[in-house]
């Protein structure tokens, strides 16, 4: 599971920001919840604050009836009309006193219980609430209440009228009417709504309370008993007050609508919610450029970090901070330098080589890419030359490695002291590579000589005289080739053939890389062309001369390619043997030439077959054990199978492949020696071989007729062979006359055009069928 | 209205008593004493009662009395008295300040406007009854003149005693008292000059006295 991406910048700003966010939000609801409270109070106290005010009023209403009322009773006149029972009098007194406070109704009761009033509707509907004051007053000569009468409720205040005695009770009042609570709300911004509570009931008495709350409030009123208590319901925050401390049961409930008292404050609320916004902007700005303070020098030192992998370890860095990140950039500083130090170290290991100090192989191709390029601007060519110690080997085995290595590195620096105008490298082993830059080749030319002369005297190792020689091969830039790999392949080239030809120094010569890249080609395509069917045995018939209808047959090997052509044997059987490849085409030969055999045996045709060998294939110790298994299960006799090897191979490593050469012989296979006469067989070898036949090269046949060395070397081979107890067979035979020659020699068998050109299996089987009816 | 008068002996011969009674009214009079302890229903004594005894028939008074109620310290003084009918009452002023003293009362209506030292005639009491004399300037200041057909009369003491001297012989016993809200009770006494009559009376239809005092006080209307 690969966690996703989230760079560093994005979290830092997210926690700040979070932390910022947090904290106004803390500060904006802390601050509303506080508000909130304030306010709440605050509306708390003003509904008390009306409370008391209307308390106070009432008070004061009640202070000002009793002045009044009192004013009526002690006034001598009044006295005078009451105990004269003037009716009309009395009313108009009762009036102009009530004028006087605006009282709503003034009331007379006579001693005898009479009831006088401002207004006869009131005094026709006065009820026990009314009695009871009254008889109240008449026991302690004043009294004060509030009372109903028709469902309106008054401030009521009774005095008694003493002349001086007690002659009647006088009383006035103020009834509690809406606009007393208009001008309560005035006063104070209280709704106020005038209750009566009779029992558990309560009744509107009149208000300022909107029509449609008034349900509400007098279903909340009996859950809310106590008086002077706040209380909240619906938004609505109340207070109960009674309307005189005596009596509870006509109340004034003040109300305030909380959302009213808010109202002000959510227009704080939002300048509050803007400001925490603009708080949390301004810290999101600021956590940004904090974050980016931290992120940008670390993608700066990540970017510088990338350059440092990349190989670049030059990029100016900048210390500007005193800070940890400061501290950081001069660590990258630092390493920046080391890395780049150790890396040219490393690197200048790499490219040399310790033993002799001088770049390795590694900087071949960078240094002839120099040369090429600097070449083209002067005008120069460049010159490649590959050098190796010519017995070095000899050097290594005879002495020690410890003086092989000493050889190797005074040969480095003798020919770099030599070469100074070029480089000198080693190449590997006991190889080293100067490149050279001259105009003409004759300046190289003279510092080969130079290197020559040098090598004459010899190198002197732990007191012990070394003598060393070195070969050299050449190549040019742009003469020979055309790039840096092509002119190190051919200066090899030219080395390896000066080895083979050995010649001390040898210049590359046109066609030499054409030449090897065929023989890579050829070694490439071999396989699959075997196995693709163009490659084919061919068969050239042997004739004996002295009984001509005893046949023999050479396989021969032919490969057409469908894009190189006709591939010459000489020419690909020398790469398969370098690339080991032979013994696959042995077998491949065997096994069709013993099957071709097998095929011309059941035609009842008496015939030989001759195949070739390698002298790699004698080395492989199974292939006597191979050719047994073939003939065996081929039904083939071993006498009708001949294995040719060429004089030379069978004598460069004779004393190796003598064992696989008994164990065939015993086998029952003819061995026989083919192209002999052209490598330098000794007497003594060629007794110790278990051979049966010498085939003479063709090259001294082809003009036996004319040239009388051939003849003489011809008749003396036939001889020493037939001496030696083996069968001679001449190749190349391609005349009559030739023919006549030979058998006058005594040869045994003759191969060649005179008879047929090597034919393809088919082709070979017609032959002899032809060949034998023409016998007969 | 309840009224007990203990009279232990008279039940058992009251022809004999009222032989006694006539024999004093036609021939020599003889002086008795009649002596009244007023109290309220718990016993406790009542001052300013006043007792009148009417004899029978009601007498007719021809010749004029005079009686004085003074005012002084902002008081009528005495405070409470009782008069025979036809009897000229001055009022006259021992204050530095004036007084205006009046009376709503059925039995006498008068008005005595503002006047200094013995400026104020004399008011006549020709009716029987009770008269509350008031300032109209002080409302403090109150006198209660029980107006009687007879001359038999007196005003108790601060025990609630009442002694009144009267020949022997029937009379309606009137009780008046200020603190009364009522008509005073009246019952029928005999006095003999043997021994002075002595009885307890006890009123109810008391007027509270606390009830009087904090008139002038609004606080009173908030307790």
């Amino acid at each position: 599971m690969t966690m996703p991406r989230i760079s560093y910048l994005i979290k830092l700003l997210a926690f700040l920001l979070g932390l910022v966010v947090t904290l106004e939000a803390i500060s904006y609801v802390a601050t509303r919840v506080v508000i909130k409270k304030a306010v709440t109070q605050n509306a708390r106290t003003e509904l008390l604050a009306g409370g008391e005010l209307f308390s106070r009023i009432m008070q004061k209403n009640v202070e000002q009836l009793a002045l009044s009322v009192k004013i009526l009773t002690e006034d001598f006149g009044f006295k005078e009309a009451v105990t004269t029972q003037d009716e009309k009098t009395i009313i108009s007194a009762l009036n102009n006193h009530s004028a006087r406070i605006s009282a709503d109704i003034g009331v007379l009761i006579t001693e005898h219980g009479k009831l006088i009033a401002s207004d006869q509707n009131f005094a026709l509907q006065v009820d026990d609430e009314f009695l009871a004051l009254t008889a109240r007053a008449k026991a302690k000569g004043q009294a004060y209440d509030i009372i109903r009468v028709n469902g309106r409720a008054y401030q009521f205040v009774m005095y008694a009228v003493k002349a001086p005695v007690v002659i009647g009770l006088a009383g006035m009042g103020f009834e509690i009417k809406k606009e007393f609570s208009l001008d309560l709300k005035k006063l104070t911004g209280l709704e106020v709504s005038f209750i009566h509570r009779d029992g558990t009931e309560m009744r509107y008495l009149n208000g300022t309370l909107k029509a449609e709350y008034l349900r509400d409030l007098l279903k909340q009123l009996p859950q809310h008993p106590a008086l002077g208590e706040v209380f909240i319901y619906d938004d609505l925050m109340s207070l109960a007050v009674p309307a005189a401390r005596q009596n509870e049961n006509v109340r004034a409930v003040l109300q305030v609508p909380l959302s009213e008292v808010l109202a002000p404050y959510s227009r704080l609320n939002v300048q509050l919610f803007f400001l925490a916004l603009t708080f949390s902007l301004v810290a999101a700005l600021a956590a940004w450029m904090l974050a980016r303070s931290v992120t940008k020098p670390v993608t700066l030192l990540a970017d510088i970090a990338r350059r440092i992998a990349g190989g670049f370890y030059a990029t100016p860095i900048a210390v500007q901070s005193n800070d940890e990140l400061g501290d950081l950039a001069k660590a990258f500083i630092s390493m920046q330098k080391a890395i780049g130090e150790r890396e040219q170290q490393v690197l200048y290991q790499s490219e040399h080589d310790p033993l002799t100090g001088l770049p390795n192989r590694l900087r071949i191709f960078p240094e002839l890419q120099n040369a090429i390029s600097r070449s083209l601007a002067v005008k120069q060519n460049v010159y490649l030359l590959v050098m190796d110690i010519k017995n070095f080997t000899q050097v290594n085995d005879e002495l020690s490695q410890e003086i092989g290595d000493a050889v190797l590195r005074d040969v480095g620096q003798k020919i770099a002291r030599i070469i100074t105008h070029g480089e000198v490298l080693r190449l590997g082993s006991d190889e080293f590579l100067a490149i050279m830059m001259a105009a003409d080749a004759d300046a190289i030319s003279e510092t080969i000589e130079l290197i020559h002369s040098a090598f004459k005297t010899p190198l002197v190792i732990s007191g012990i005289q070394v003598s060393v020689d070195v070969n050299i091969g050449i190549a040019a830039y742009p003469s020979d080739a055309d790039s840096a790999e092509t002119l190190l392949r051919r200066a090899s080239l030219a080395l390896n053939e000066g080895r083979i030809s050995e010649r001390h120094s040898c210049w590359y010569q046109a066609g030499w890389d054409e030449q090897h890249l065929r023989r890579l080609h050829l070694f490439r395509e071999f396989e699959s062309s075997l196995h693709a069917g163009y490659i084919s045995l061919y068969y050239q018939p042997k004739i004996n001369l002295e009984q001509p209808d005893t046949l023999g047959a050479e396989a021969l090997v032919r490969w057409r390619h469908p894009e190189l052509g006709f591939v010459a044997p000489d020419e690909f059987i020398g790469v398969i043997e370098s690339s080991g490849q032979i013994t696959l085409l042995t077998r491949w030969v065997l096994k069709t030439a013993i099957a071709q055999l097998r095929q011309l045996l059941d035609e009842k045709i008496k015939i030989t077959c001759s195949v070739n060998l390698s002298a790699l294939d004698l080395l492989v110790d199974d292939l006597p054990a191979y050719v047994a298994e073939l003939l065996q299960a081929n039904r083939v006799p071993a006498e009708n199978l001949y294995l040719e090897i060429t004089e030379s191979a069978i004598m460069r490593e004779a004393d190796k492949c003598l064992h696989n050469l008994q164990r065939l012989r015993s086998l029952g296979v003819t061995l026989s020696i083919d192209d002999f006469g052209t490598g330098y067989s000794s007497l003594s070898q060629l007794k110790k071989l278990p051979v049966s036949e010498l085939k003479i090269d063709k090259s001294f046949i082809l003009n036996l007729d004319a040239s009388a060395d051939d003849q003489l070397i011809v008749r003396s081979t036939i001889e020493l062979g037939h001496t030696m107890g083996l069968s001679i067979t001449a190749e190349g035979v391609e005349s009559e006359a030739i023919k006549t020659v030979l058998k006058q020699y005594g040869c045994d068998t003759a191969q060649g055009y005179l008879y047929s050109k090597p034919l393809p299996a088919a082709d070979f089987t017609r032959w002899v069928h032809d060949y034998l009816k023409a016998l007969q | 209205m309840k009224l007990c008068i203990a009279t232990a002996p008279l039940k058992l011969c009251k022809k004999i008593i009222a032989l006694i009674v006539l024999a004093c009214y036609c021939g020599v009079i003889q002086a008795a004493e009649l002596q009244l302890r007023v109290s309220d229903t718990q016993g406790r004594p009542l001052k300013d009662a006043v007792a009148a005894l009417v004899p029978e028939p009601k007498p007719v008074f021809i010749q004029p009395l005079t009686a004085v109620i003074d005012q002084h310290n902002k008081m009528f003084v005495p405070g409470v008295m009782a008069i025979r009918t036809n009897t000229f009452v001055r009022f006259p002023n021992s204050d530095d300040i004036r007084h205006h003293v009046y009376s709503f009362s059925p039995a006498k209506k008068f008005e005595l406007r503002l006047y200094h030292g013995m400026t104020a005639e004399p008011v006549l009491f020709d009716k029987p009854g009770t008269v509350v004399l008031g300032c109209n300037i002080h409302d403090s200041m109150i006198a209660y003149i029980y107006v009687v057909d007879t001359e038999f009369h007196a005003v108790g003491d601060v025990q609630g005693n009442v002694h009144i001297q009267a020949p022997a012989g029937n009379y309606q016993l009137h009780i008046f008292h200020p603190r009364l809200t009522a008509t005073g009770p009246e019952l029928p006494v005999i006095l003999s000059e043997n021994a002075p009559l002595q009885q307890q009376i006890k009123l109810d239809n008391l007027m509270s006295e606390a009830g009087e005092k904090s008139s002038d006080e609004f606080s009173g209307l908030f307790q």
